[in-house]
């Protein structure tokens, strides 16, 4: 994998009119048209064009029949196809989007879902469409001390970016709730931003309305130069994707990483605290933005092992090989569109591994995943076997006496 | 002050839109607590006929021309245009639809005279229209005061009731000459797209009985059906009800589906999920039955019922019956 600087570079300014005057273009050139892509891809049967023949229909120059299909609307930005590429073509991160915007510029129609959320996110800097005023009313509903920088802005260490489904969604504020605890209990200096906090404008939005994206990015931007902080932490991979990789195209230059990755380096302080025992088998999904994307595969594991009593096991497909939720590159909000698709969603397929493997617990680390996970386990008919949690959720189930 | 309202009158392949009467009935209550007319204006081609249903109004003006028989925005600009500079009106009611939308905001321009857009409310106070507008989608409402010369409000469907405008009677009948300029229209109806007969639509129904994962089996659905039916409503669901396909996508309430907004929502073993929340939060009146008393969606719900739904249907389908008979 390339470091975030270099694929940073490589796709500042590129467009698919100047593809080839880029390295990135000059790389799939290289294409050997093995099909790993296709094959790996959890979509790529339902795709007239897999990334495989886009990199064909490309260098016949009839890229046009591409962005006319539908294809990349069934691409969940889920990293497998690029993570496995043997000529390291960066296909999730550069070409994948550039098709991808064309082909909704192109669509009749946008689907009614992908459609709300963009115009939510647009107007209400979420997708839910609920009041920027809303988004720390979370922290009413918990005893610890968060403190938001509008009010207090005194220099902190970290300023946690909570994300829309951690401010807006029941059970993300579950997730947001514990991390607080966590961070805490664990004495981090942080805060949050609050009202003034917008959607970080995640890898989905990024690939289908870049002009939104940018002003996020803009908007985001002009908040953070209000305050001194050393860093960015946050819960939701796809948000730490976008400061990764995208925020320093735009002279954004502050380390941020995932919740997970960060609380893992206090474990040794943490693992004291997790007093009780949790007599779980626990089987653990990989986020694609936080395992594939960003390597974190050890770290959401020994944080589940540093409980008492949880036993892991794995699924089928696990790390690297990991199948996406089918809530990436805006699948999200196009559930509806694959079910009229007759396509499977990716959540209903993920949760037959999970249930294969007899786990009683199925933790994540992405907010997405709660949701579509909680949702498959009911259309599963799993609920009296199975439980979905965060895993900050379990982290803070373990802790003996708070 | 002595009313003066122009009601622009919608129609479609013969038809009144629901739009018109709403129109009237609101201006017709304004004129008879102050007093002085109201106007419906129908352009059209062969539509004279419809001037019986208008009795709301207390005159017509009827404009008829090949060119005006289906609604294309320059002729319908022209000849309402001509009409309103003639008659000078207090205010001028055209419809927030497309039709409305083509119209009112050229009228407003080629006649240099305000318009109102989002119109949900019309009130006449010491000399002045006083029009309530929508901003934000509703979060905010502004009052604007007319006091002189004319204006344009563009009302939007359903802020009044048609039931309040639908009365039968001809008013006075003026026929006026259409005088169009065709030679300036770039524009022309070519034909009307009618769309596949699809599934009833939700979001027009003014009561759902909605169904959740506690029907069931698919069989069950047939018991909310005949409850809707005794309502006069219609059956929607939650997702999984629709991803077992035990009833079309087009019934979806929620996040990926639809947004609906009915007058009485029944959710029935609803678990009240976030992403169906979404899509029923605004409907004017929410009764849910549950047997857990803790679902969340006894938190949007005005009425909760912990009952078996299994109980509560047949038993709420027998006090129909008997308000019937
Ligand atoms: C991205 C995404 C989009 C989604 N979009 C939508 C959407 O558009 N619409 C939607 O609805 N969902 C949507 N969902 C799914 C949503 O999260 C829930 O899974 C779903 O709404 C649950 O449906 P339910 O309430 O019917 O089932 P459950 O949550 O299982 O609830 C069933 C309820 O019935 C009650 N019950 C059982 N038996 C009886 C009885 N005999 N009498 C009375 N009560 C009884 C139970 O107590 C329970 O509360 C979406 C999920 C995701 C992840
Ligand atoms: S995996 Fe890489 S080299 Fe192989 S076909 Fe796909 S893009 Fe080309
Ligand atoms: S990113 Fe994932 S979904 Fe998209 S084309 Fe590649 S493998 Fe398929």
């Amino acid at each position: 994998m390339l470091a975030g600087e270099e694929v940073i570079e490589q796709m500042w300014g590129v467009s698919l009119d100047r593809l080839y005057e880029s390295a990135e273009g000059q790389r799939i050139l290289s294409c050997i048209q093995c099909g790993t892509c296709a094959g790996a891809c959890p979509y790529g049967e339902h795709m007239l064009y897999p990334p495989r023949r886009i990199i064909t229909m490309l260098k016949a120059g009839l890229i046009e029949e591409v962005f006319d299909s539908d294809s990349l609307f069934k691409c969940v930005n889920c990293y497998t196809c690029m993570t496995k590429c043997p000529r390291e073509i960066k296909l999730t991160e550069i070409l994948l989007p550039l098709v991808k915007e064309q082909s909704a510029v192109r669509l009749e129609e946008m689907p009614a879902e992908l459609q709300k959320a963009i115009e939510n996110t647009y107007r209400y800097g979420n997708s839910y469409g609920e009041s920027a005023r809303k988004r720390a009313a979370w922290i009413d509903t918990i005893d610890v001390p968060i403190r938001i920088l509008a009010k207090d802005p005194t220099p902190v260490d970290i300023l946690w970016f909570v994300e829309c489904d951690l401010s807006y969604h029941p059970r993300g504020q579950d997730a947001a709730r514990a991390t607080a605890l966590l961070f805490h209990l664990l004495d981090l200096d942080f805060a949050i931003l609050g009202p003034e906090e917008r959607c970080a404008g995640d890898c989905g939005r990024l690939s289908w309305e870049p002009g939104l994206a940018e002003a996020l990015v803009d908007y985001n931007l002009s908040i953070f130069e209000k305050y001194r902080f050393n860093r960015i932490v946050t819960n939701d991979p796809h948000a730490l994707d976008a400061f990764k990789y995208r925020y320093p195209m735009f002279e954004f230059k502050y380390k941020t990483t995932a919740t997970v990755p960060e609380l893992h380096r206090h474990l040794d302080r943490l693992a004291p605290m997790l007093s009780r025992k949790l007599d779980y088998l626990v089987t653990y999904h990989d986020s694609c933005c936080l395992g594939r994307h960003n390597g974190f595969y050890d770290e959401p594991r020994a944080l589940l092992e540093a409980i008492p009593g949880v036993r892991l096991v794995e699924m089928e497909h696990t790390r690297e090989n990991s199948i996406c939720c089918g809530g990436g590159g805006g699948g999200m909000w196009l559930d509806t569109w694959y079910k009229q698709q007759d396509i499977e969603r990716l959540s209903d397929r993920r949760l037959r591994e999970v249930i294969a493997t007899g786990a009683d617990v199925l933790a994540v680390a992405c907010p997405y995943e709660v949701s579509r996970f909680e949702d498959a386990v009911k259309l599963a008919g799993y609920e009296d076997r199975i439980i979905v949690r965060d895993i900050t959720e379990l982290l803070v189930e373990a802790l003996g006496g708070h | 002050m002595s009313i003066s309202i122009f009601v622009i009158a919608e129609h479609l392949e013969g038809t009144l839109a629901d739009m018109t009467f709403e129109m009237l009935g609101k201006a017709r209550q304004l004129a008879d607590e102050h007093g002085g007319m109201v106007t419906a204006v129908l352009a059209g081609y062969n539509v004279a006929q419809l001037a019986e249903q208008l009795g709301a109004a207390d005159a017509l003006i009827l404009i008829e021309d090949e060119l005006l028989a289906e609604f294309a925005p320059q002729p319908y600009q022209d000849v309402i245009s001509g009409l309103i500079r003639e008659r000078a009106p207090g205010l001028v009611m055209v419809g927030s639809t497309s039709m409305g939308l083509d119209l009112a905001a050229a009228l407003a321009t080629t006649l240099n005279v305000p318009m109102l857009s989002s119109c949900i409310d019309l009130s006449v106070e010491d000399d002045a229209y006083v029009v309530t507008s929508q901003l934000y989608g509703g979060k905010i409402m502004m009052e604007t005061a007319v006091t002189a010369g004319t204006a344009i409000a563009q009302i939007l469907p359903g802020a009044f009731r048609a039931e309040d405008g639908q009365r039968a009677g001809t008013p006075t009948l003026e026929e006026i000459p259409p005088g169009l300029h065709p030679e300036n229209f770039r524009m022309r109806f070519e034909n009307f797209i009618k769309p596949e007969a699809g599934d009833i639509d939700i979001t027009q129904a003014p009561i759902l009985v909605s169904v959740g994962r506690g029907i069931q089996t698919q069989e069950n659905i047939a018991l909310a059906e005949e409850l809707a039916e005794a309502l006069g409503g219609s059956v929607s669901s939650s997702r999984p009800i629709v991803d077992q396909d035990w009833l079309p996508v087009t019934r979806q309430v929620g996040k990926s589906g639809m947004s609906v907004k009915p007058r009485l929502y029944l959710a029935l073993g609803i678990s009240g999920a976030p992403e169906h929340v979404e899509g029923m939060k605004n409907a004017d009146l929410i009764v849910a039955v549950n047997t857990d008393p803790d679902a969340p969606i006894f938190s949007v719900a005005h009425y909760g019922v912990v009952a078996d739904i299994f109980d509560v249907m047949p038993a709420l389908e027998e006090r129909l019956g008997e308000r019937v008979s």
